[in-house]
Parts: structure tokens; C-alpha cells; sequence
């Protein structure tokens, strides 16, 4: 029976190969397409055919039984019903196979340039139709209605696909992400629904295929109402549990964009995601906030108030009203950079046009949306348009402002930009520098010099050894007010390269160490393994998350005079995958873990419930 | 001693909204002969299809006796189903492979001059009906079934292919079951007579005990309603009468002539009847 099979369908796919490449020769040879190379012609052909022969394989299951009179004869036979369709399908399957890696193998081989289906759907149609074609088989003996009906069905299971996705994207809140359907067929799929279509493409085929085999177990030579009614008791529900299953797994797997999470501090959760807008979350609600802006970081709170910015804007979102405001809009053609500073009622930051002429120091006042801009048109910004603020002060009333170019590799000059326009270039770092506690801190090579303000301008305090080329500081953004307690210490880390203890490669290593304001002492910190992450989230004191990456748990310590307590220990966590992350502010820290987010309260880190979230 | 080789329980199937089968409760023995006959759409060919696995009952089950695989019951249909593009080598062939047959009995294929490249679609109606009983015969079956098709070939080869059966019934104990509509031909052969109607059983009795249960009266006046008859034939000249069932006492009750008739008028008595009892119902 097998073997019969077997014969049969590859004689008919050895016609269906003849035919295929013929095709093209007679459209080449009778000059239809003009002066096309063969493969050009042959392989868009070549991949609709496929396409029919996918269909056919599933619509002929049945065809030479009923074309030959002989499907009491084939029921007849000593089989069981499951192995008879087995036995039919096997080959059919195997072909389709064949012929899908021989089509992918010359997509690889430049087909890419000549085909008319993106390979990707091509092989969901393809299976999609072989699938359907399948489970219709047995459904009627009437060849052209197995065909038209295949067809509708796959029209069907398209718009169904698309259905689960559009309901995923509503479901979800991603509103201002557009989906498109006809670049699906150009392009293949967008790389947000790529993880999707294969579990949901399964969830509405596999019923397909479950009802056949189920249907088939007591198919006989009754007329086609009697199976098909039987098929139809089975898909029905099979079909709406995979419809479900599908697009419940959808709703929780579905990540587009990155969804960012700010932690206010009176404990209110703001989630940003490029597609589906801004949310707040307080305990028991969530509100949704229109905002327009092309991306949404928040990057201050302050009272009720989150203040954010993307490319172009600057503005604060009134969490408890749930209203917001934009402070400042950059001119056409300028754009600002990423780095802000602020102090006190002060935002500061550099605004530019893309090519980094024209830059100007934007000083927004937060309560009254006064601006003022200092041109960085200067002598010293020839060579370094390319600055970004890394501090802010105040000295004898008059405001200032540090700036750094960007960049690596040499030495850079460190800049102060005073509120009237004056530039002092106050000497060089070879690394990001930092100024904190009034003193900063740039780096020569192994030396720390370390400046404090005198008599209107920077003087070196102190250089001390650096050896180990320590770099502290870098986590410092922003600095929210000058009056807050000051700071006695600033901690540092250097990473490097270096075989691991198996010598089975190359692993990047970290440590730490802790810098004394007071007494600019260099004190390493030993025994942590893992990754430190280090958040300044008050000026006074520090967090350190510890990722134990091999044990799958993060340990949460606070941070202060070179001692590390633990928080909390976080089980089952995998910083690793990206789906997970930790956040610590003010107020507490916001662990993700996938879709979940918990949100921690400092001091105790108890856990805060939020029912939407 | 008889021994159990079929065994139907409450065998139902429907066809759309119509019971074709109705809770049937039957069984069947080793190597006996019976012929099932009945009204057309009674059920008897979906009866057969039931016992073959061509169709599958929609509730009650077929127990077949122990040691009876389904490869021991060969099955033709009325529509003399192969694949009928196969030549009738490809179809031995294909058969024989199905069936696990090593040395296939080509005698009947011989005597009918059958060209093995012939395509089996290209047989006439006869030749095919041998050809398939050669396939089944080769299979060496324990359960045969044939579905009303000994009326559709010649005299000839009819008589081959029960020829064919009944040395089949003598060397190898096997059980066949036909379905018939004239019983001229089979007089013989069948053991036991079951008549289907609406889906149901309404006879099933040993020939010879039937033979003995049903009379034909021809008389020139009606007979009294008091005697029990399944089917009259009426006219101003002429009455004949089948009594079912018949008992020596009825002769006190209305004295007269009381004929054997054939299986053949049997069967028609029965399915007659059936046809009145509808027309007065």
C-alpha cells in the first residue's frame, strides 16, 4: 500500500517538475517575458506552483480512489483507518518536504532576487495550504470543490491570522503600531510577530489536522454528509480552543517595541511602549495618558510630576491628573541631545542640528517655562561640537556648566560653560569625567585628578594613582538639587577581558572599587561575583544589584562606605534573556520578569500590588 | 456443533437523518450459507458493508470470532470496487502485497482468458466479478460476502462464479453471506434465509424450516381472513395465496391444497407482503 503510494506520487510530482521547468522555457522561447535569464522566470514560477502542488498533495489524498471507483476496495482492506490515512499521508508529506528545501535551497542560491512570494511566507502558505488541502480531503469527492474550498480556507486562515494579531495589538494597547498586511507577502514578517506566527499559525492549523485524523477514524463510504458532519462536531471546538489558545498565547508573549517602567516616588509605576503609548498605574487603576511625542523617557519626578523628553521635547506628565504638558519644543531641524542636566528649578540641555552645528545650551525653567539659550559658537567648540553636560553649579550666585565631547580614544577637553556665555576650558580626561560633591574628577593615564573650585575657577586638589584604571562615577546623569546632604563617596568599576577559569574562551569581567571623598582613598571591593549594577538613586546612598548568572538569582544590596547589605535575594531571574530587568529609584525597585512586573518598596523592599499592572 | 463466527450487537446506522440499520442483534455461524433478501433500500447492502469495515457502524459493534482478522473476510460490492486503472497483474499484484499472498491462484484468471496487462477498467462486468472473487479467494477467506451481483453477468460465468463458492463453502468451511434479489440460480446455496426490512430482521430462518412454514394455496375463492397470509395475488379468475406460518391445522380450518413453493417465490412472498402492508398502511 505504501509502496503504491509512494509510486504514485512521485510519478505525479516527476510530471509536476517537468511542467514547472517547462514553463518557463516555452515564456523564454516564445519570447512572452523578453529577454529574461531562465531562472529569473523559472523561480517566481516555480514558487506559485509550488504553491498549487501543495494544494494538490492534499486535495488528491483521496482522488485515485475516487476516480477509480475504488475507495470500497481500499476500506475494505486489512488496515485500520488511522493507518490507511497514514500511510496515504507519509508520502505526500515527505514530497512536500523535499520539495519545499529543494525550493529553499535555490532561494539561497539567488532566488532571493528573482522571487515573487518573501520566503517566509512562502513556507506559511505553503504548509498552511498543504495542511488545509489535507484536512479537507476526506470531505468531498469532488475534486474542484476540494480545490475552490482549500482556497477559501486558506483566505480564511490568513484573515484569521491577521485577526489574532489585530486583536493581540488591540488587546494589548499597541495602537499606533501599523500593520500592514501586503508587505507580509514582499517582506516576510515584521520581527515583532515573527516569535508569533509559528505558535499561532500552529493554534489554527493543527485543529485542522486533529479533526481529520480524529473524523477519519470512522470514515466510510457514506455519502460525504455523514463524515463531514462528524468533522465538523470535532473542528468546532478543537478549532475554538486553538483560536483561544492562540491568541491568549499572543497576548502574553506579544513585546513590541521596548516597554519602559519609571518608578515614581509615591509609588506610582508609568509604562512607556513607542506603540502603545503612555500608561500610569497607581494600586488599584490604570489610566492612559495621550501624549505626542516620538518617544517617551522619563527621566526626573518631582512631586506629582514625571518629567520626560524624546528627540524634539521636553515636557512633565501631572500623575496624579493624568494631563500633560510640553515645557519646551526644539526648532525645526534642531534636535536635542540625550544627555540633561538639572538643578534646582533649572533643566539644562544642549540642543543641536544633526550635524552638530549650531549648538546652543537650553536652560528651561521647570515652574514658569522661561528659556534661555547660550550659543556654544566659541573658540573651544571648533573642534568639540559634539559636547554633552555632565554637572552643574553654582558658585558666588553665578551658575555654571560642565561639558565633555563624546566619544572615545585621546584626551578631551573638559569645558565650563557660565550662565553668560563665557567658556573656560578647565583642563582634559581621558574618560567620562564626574563632578560630584563640587569636586571633579577627570582621568590621565593611571592618575585621578581630582579639582574643587577656587577663587572663580578649578584647581587641582589632588592626583592620586589609579592603577587598576578604575572609572567612577559614570552612573552619575543628573543631579536633582544642590541643597541635598553631600555625598562622601563615589563608586568605580573596570571591565575587562580575560580567559575563564576553564580556559574554554574569553569572558568580560568586573570589578569594583570605592573612592573616599574625604580622604581620596581607593578602597577595591572584594568577594562580589556576578555583575554590579549601581544605582544612584538618592545622592546619599547607593544599590547594588548582584546577578548571580549561573545560579539565576539577584541579590539586592544597599550600597554604603564600602559595605554591601543584602536587600533581598531574587529567585529565577535571568538578566541574560532580556526580557528581565531591574530598576531602582527612590522609592523602591521595579523588578520585569517577562510580562510580570513587581514593584519593591524602600526601605523593607514589601511588595506593592497593583492590580493592573 | 455449530460455532459462533459473527456476533452483531445492536448494530444502528444512519444515513442523513434516515436509520438505515436499526438496532440489529444477529449472529452468524462457521461456514454457514445464508441469503439476505429484502425490499430495496431495507438495508441489506449497507448490512453487508457493515460486516466488510466499509462502513462503520454509528453505534452497536461487529464481534468477529477469535482468530478472524479483518484480512479473512473478502467483500464484493455491487460496484465491484478496485482500482480500475491498475492492470489486472498490478491489481494481483497490489492485492497479493496488501494481503501478504506468496503464490497467488491464477487458475480463475487462466480460465477466463484475462490478458494481465488488460486494465481492469477495461473488463466486462462478469470478468471483473470473477476477477475479484479470484482476489479474494487467493486471500484464503474465512467470511465471504457478496453484495447482489451474480444478476448482472451471463448465465455462464454466473454459474462459475457460484460454482466457484460452493467449492469454496465444501473445502474451506467458510461463511458466506449474500445479498439476492432472484433465487433461481441459488437455490442451493443458502442455509439460512434472513429478510431485512426497514433496517431490521423481519425473517431468519433455516431454509428447510422455512420450506416447511410457508405454503402456496391457488384457489378460485378467497380464503378466510382467519389464515395467516403474508402476500395474495388476486384476479376475478384466478387467487393464489402464501400462508406464513403454515401448521398442519390449518388444513381442518380450510381444506385444500397446500404447495411446497421455491425459495425463489418464498422471497418474493415475503417482499410482496411488504409492499401490500405499506400500501394499506
Amino acid at each position: 500500500m505504501l509502496k503504491k503510494e509512494i509510486i504514485n506520487v512521485l510519478k505525479q510530482t516527476f510530471y509536476f517538475l517537468l511542467a514547472a521547468l517547462a514553463m518557463p522555457g516555452i515564456l523564454i522561447v516564445t519570447r512572452i517575458v523578453g529577454d529574461q535569464p531562465f531562472f529569473q522566470v523559472f523561480f517566481p514560477l516555480f514558487q506559485f506552483s509550488l504553491l498549487f502542488y501543495a494544494l494538490f498533495m492534499g486535495i488528491s489524498l483521496f482522488s485515485t480512489e475516487h476516480g477509480q471507483r475504488g475507495m470500497e476496495y481500499l476500506l475494505s482492506l486489512p488496515y485500520s483507518r488511522l493507518r490507511l490515512i497514514g500511510q496515504k499521508i507519509l508520502p505526500r508529506a515527505f514530497v512536500v518536504l523535499a520539495l519545499y528545501f529543494a525550493c529553499m535551497l535555490l532561494y539561497a542560491q539567488g532566488g532571493e532576487n528573482a522571487a515573487a512570494i518573501h520566503s517566509f511566507s512562502f513556507t506559511l502558505l505553503y504548509f498552511a495550504l498543504f495542511c488545509i488541502s489535507l484536512s479537507l480531503s476526506a470531505s468531498s469527492d469532488n475534486f474542484l470543490v476540494l480545490f475552490v474550498f482549500s482556497l477559501f480556507s486558506l483566505l480564511a486562515f490568513l484573515c484569521l491570522l491577521f485577526g489574532v494579531f489585530w486583536a493581540t495589538l488591540q488587546a494589548r494597547g499597541y495602537i499606533f503600531y501599523e500593520f500592514e498586511i501586503r508587505p507580509f507577502f514582499t517582506d516576510g514578517v515584521d520581527r515583532y510577530l515573527m516569535n508569533l506566527i509559528f505558535p499561532v499559525t500552529l493554534g489554527i492549523l493543527l485543529p485542522l489536522l486533529v479533526s481529520l485524523f480524529l473524523a477519519f477514524r470512522k470514515f466510510d463510504v457514506r455519502p460525504a454528509n455523514t463524515y463531514n458532519k462528524r468533522y465538523f462536531k470535532i473542528f468546532v471546538p478543537v478549532f475554538v480552543l486553538g483560536l483561544i489558545g492562540s491568541f491568549v498565547f499572543s497576548h502574553q508573549t506579544l513585546e513590541i517595541g521596548y516597554t519602559d517602567y519609571f518608578l515614581t516616588q509615591d509609588l506610582r509605576v508609568v509604562e512607556s511602549n513607542t506603540y502603545s503609548g503612555v500608561k500610569i498605574y497607581d494600586e488599584k487603576r490604570v489610566y492612559k495618558v495621550n501624549i505626542d511625542v516620538d518617544y517617551f523617557w522619563p527621566f526626573w519626578d518631582e512631586g506629582t510630576f514625571v518629567y520626560f523628553r524624546d528627540g524634539k521635547r521636553v515636557g512633565r506628565l501631572n500623575t496624579h491628573e493624568h494631563t500633560t504638558e510640553i515645557l519646551y519644543e526644539a526648532p525645526r531641524e534642531k534636535w536635542l541631545d540625550w544627555r540633561n542636566w538639572g538643578d534646582e528649578q533649572t533643566m539644562a540641555f544642549l540642543e543641536r542640528k544633526r550635524d552638530y552645528s549650531d549648538s546652543q545650551l537650553v536652560l528651561l525653567d521647570i515652574d514658569s517655562c522661561d528659556v534661555k539659550k547660550i550659543p556654544l559658537t566659541g573658540e573651544p567648540f571648533k573642534d568639540y561640537s559634539n559636547c554633552m553636560i555632565f554637572g552643574a553649579d553654582k558658585v558666588e550666585g553665578r551658575r555654571f556648566w560642565l561639558m565633555y565631547p563624546q566619544g572615545r580614544l585621546e584626551e578631551k577637553p573638559i569645558y565650563q560653560l557660565w550662565e553668560d556665555g563665557r567658556i573656560d576650558s578647565i583642563g582634559a580626561s581621558q574618560k567620562w569625567p564626574c563632578y560630584i560633591n563640587g569636586t571633579l574628577l577627570s582621568y590621565a593615564a593611571n592618575e585621578i585628578i581630582l579639582s574643587k573650585h577656587k577663587e572663580g575657577k578649578f584647581e587641582v586638589l589632588q592626583s592620586i594613582l589609579n592603577k587598576e584604571d578604575f572609572h567612577f562615577g559614570w552612573y552619575v546623569h543628573f543631579q536633582k538639587k544642590l541643597s541635598n546632604s553631600p555625598v562622601n563617596e563615589v563608586y568605580g568599576r573596570k571591565i575587562y577581558l580575560t580567559s575563564d577559569e576553564k580556559n574554554t574562551g574569553q569572558a568580560y569581567y568586573t570589578e569594583y572599587a570605592r573612592l573616599d571623598l574625604d580622604n581620596f582613598k581607593i578602597e577595591e571591593l572584594d568577594g562580589l561575583k556576578g555583575y554590579l549594577n549601581l544605582y544612584s538613586a538618592d545622592i546619599d546612598s547607593y544599590y547594588a544589584l548582584e546577578m548571580d548568572d549561573a545560579a539565576h538569582e539577584a541579590n539586592l544590596y544597599q550600597v554604603k562606605e564600602g559595605t554591601l547589605k543584602l536587600l533581598k535575594t531574587f529567585k529565577d531571574v535571568d538578566l541574560t534573556s532580556g526580557l528581565n530587568s531591574f530598576d531602582v529609584s527612590e522609592s523602591g525597585m521595579l523588578v520585569k520578569k517577562g510580562n510580570k512586573i513587581k514593584v519593591y518598596a524602600l526601605p523593607d523592599l514589601k511588595e506593592v500590588k497593583f492590580k493592573k499592572l | 456443533m455449530s460455532q459462533e463466527i459473527i456476533n452483531v450487537k445492536n448494530l444502528s446506522v444512519s444515513m442523513g437523518k434516515k436509520k438505515v440499520l436499526d438496532n440489529i442483534d444477529i449472529k452468524f455461524e462457521r461456514g454457514e450459507s445464508v441469503v439476505v433478501a429484502g425490499r430495496n433500500g431495507s438495508g441489506k447492502s449497507t448490512f453487508l458493508r457493515c460486516l466488510a469495515s466499509v462502513i462503520l457502524p454509528d453505534r452497536g459493534q461487529i464481534i468477529f470470532s477469535n482468530g478472524i482478522a479483518k484480512d479473512k473476510i473478502g467483500f464484493i460490492s455491487d460496484r465491484l470496487s478496485l482500482f480500475e486503472d491498475s492492470t489486472v497483474q498490478q491489481g494481483i499484484d497490489f492485492h497479493s502485497s496488501v494481503f501478504g499472498i506468496e503464490d497467488f491462484d491464477y487458475t480463475l484468471v487462466n480460465e477466463l482468458k484475462l490478458e494481465l496487462n488488460q486494465k481492469i477498467k477495461n473488463l466486462s462486468m462478469g470478468q471483473r466479478t470473477l476477477f475479484q472473487l479470484s482476489l479474494l479467494l487467493s486471500q484464503k477467506p474465512e467470511i465471504l460476502l457478496v453484495d447482489e451481483i451474480i444478476h448482472t453477468i451471463d448465465p455462464y460465468l454466473r454459474e462459475k462464479f457460484l460454482e466457484t463458492v460452493i467449492d469454496l463453502m465444501g473445502s474451506s468451511q467458510t461463511t458466506v453471506i449474500m445479498v439476492n434479489h432472484t433465487f433461481s440460480e441459488v437455490e442451493k446455496i443458502p442455509e439460512r434465509v434472513l429478510v431485512m426490512e426497514e433496517g431490521q430482521f423481519i425473517l431468519d430462518e433455516r431454509t428447510e424450516t422455512l420450506r416447511g412454514k410457508i405454503k402456496k394455496v391457488e384457489s378460485f375463492t378467497p380464503i378466510p381472513e382467519n389464515i395467516p397470509c403474508i402476500f395474495r395475488r388476486e384476479s376475478e379468475f384466478y387467487k393464489e395465496y402464501f400462508i406464513y406460518p403454515f401448521d398442519e391445522r390449518l388444513k381442518e380450518k380450510f381444506p385444500h391444497e397446500y404447495k411446497d413453493i421455491n425459495l425463489n417465490d418464498m422471497i418474493k412472498a415475503f417482499v410482496g407482503g411488504q409492499y401490500v402492508k405499506e400500501r394499506n398502511h
